[in-house]
C-alpha cells in the first residue's frame, strides 16, 4: 500500500462486516471511507490510528449483531413445530385418533351435563325456612291395573292432615 | 406515542439536520457540522448512534441515497426532519426561552438575554 493511497485497510471492512448488523455496514463503511480521505494530510501511522479508534468506536448496540440464542424469546416457532407434529401424529392414524378424541370429548359432554343437572337438583327450593322438616305429599293412584303416582294433592287436604295429627304445623 | 425526551446531543444533531440542505445530512457530514458549527468533536460512531435513535423516536426519517463513485460505491443514509421532530424542537425552545424570560435581573449578574 502506497502512503497516500484513498484506500482504507482491509482488515477494518473484515473487522466490522463480523460484527455489524449487514443492514447498517453500509453507510458505516461509506463514512468511514470518507473519514479516511479527510485524513489525506496526516502521516500514515496516525491516520490509521485514527481510523481504527473511530472504526472501534462503531461497536456499539445499535450496529452490533444480536446474539440469536442469547436474545431470543420468540416462541411461536417452536409451538407451530409443536401443532404440526402432534398433528401429523394424530393423521398416521385417523380413526384411532377419531375414537379417542370423539370417545374424550362425548365422556366430557356427558359429565358436565351430568353435573349441571345436579347442581340444578340441588339448587331447587333451597329457599324455604324450614326445609328439612318440608315434606312433599304424593298420591298413588290405581288407573285400570298400573299404579300411578302424582305430586299433586287436592288444597283441602293440608287443612284436614293438620286437624288430625299434632305434629304437622 | 408516549411521550419522548430529546437529549442534549440528540437537540444538537437534530437541529444541526434541519439547517444542513436536503440530500446533504449525512453521518459524516453532521459531525463535520457539529465541528463547525457547534465545537464539538465527537466520534462518527457517537453520530450514527444518536440519530440511530432519534429515527427509532420518530424525529427524522432516512432513506438510502444514490450510490456515488466517492465512497467505493456505497450509499449514504440521508436524513430528513420529521414534522414531530420540528414539533419537539420548538417545544424545547419554548420551554428554554420561558425559562429565561421568568429569571429575574439580579440573579442573572453578567448573564444577560439578548
Amino acid at each position: 500500500m502506497s502512503p497516500k493511497s484513498n484506500q482504507p485497510p482491509k482488515q477494518v471492512e473484515q473487522f466490522l462486516s463480523w460484527l455489524c448488523k449487514p443492514e447498517v455496514l453500509e453507510e458505516i463503511l461509506g463514512d468511514l471511507e470518507e473519514y479516511y480521505i479527510e485524513l489525506t494530510e496526516k502521516p500514515r501511522w496516525q491516520r490509521s490510528i485514527f481510523y481504527w479508534f473511530q472504526a472501534v468506536n462503531f461497536l456499539r448496540p445499535f450496529a452490533l449483531k444480536k446474539i440469536a440464542s442469547y436474545y431470543s424469546f420468540n416462541h411461536t416457532p417452536m409451538f407451530r413445530n409443536y401443532y404440526k407434529t402432534s398433528f401429523r401424529n394424530l393423521m398416521r392414524n385417523p380413526l384411532s385418533s377419531f375414537i379417542n378424541i370423539f370417545g374424550l370429548s362425548t365422556a366430557i359432554g356427558v359429565c358436565l351435563v351430568v353435573y349441571a343437572f345436579l347442581k340444578y337438583d340441588y339448587s331447587v327450593d333451597r329457599f324455604h325456612e324450614f326445609k328439612d322438616e318440608v315434606y312433599l305429599i304424593t298420591f298413588s293412584a290405581d288407573r285400570s291395573g298400573t299404579e300411578e303416582r302424582y305430586g299433586l294433592t287436592p288444597r283441602p287436604l293440608g287443612d284436614i292432615l293438620r286437624q288430625d295429627f299434632t305434629y304437622i304445623k | 406515542m408516549a411521550k419522548q425526551h430529546l437529549g442534549e446531543l440528540e437537540e444538537l444533531i437534530l437541529l444541526l439536520i434541519v439547517m444542513l440542505e436536503e440530500e446533504s445530512a449525512y453521518g459524516l457530514a453532521i459531525r463535520r457540522a457539529l465541528k463547525e458549527h457547534a465545537a464539538r468533536t465527537v466520534t462518527i460512531g457517537a453520530v450514527h448512534g444518536t440519530v440511530n435513535r432519534l429515527e427509532k423516536k420518530g424525529f427524522v426519517k432516512s432513506y438510502l441515497g444514490g450510490a456515488t463513485d466517492e465512497r467505493g460505491g456505497r450509499r449514504k443514509r440521508l436524513f430528513t426532519v420529521t414534522a414531530h421532530g420540528k414539533r419537539v424542537l420548538q417545544q424545547s425552545r419554548d420551554v428554554k426561552v420561558s425559562l429565561w424570560q421568568q429569571i429575574p435581573e439580579l440573579a442573572l449578574g453578567n448573564l444577560r438575554m439578548t
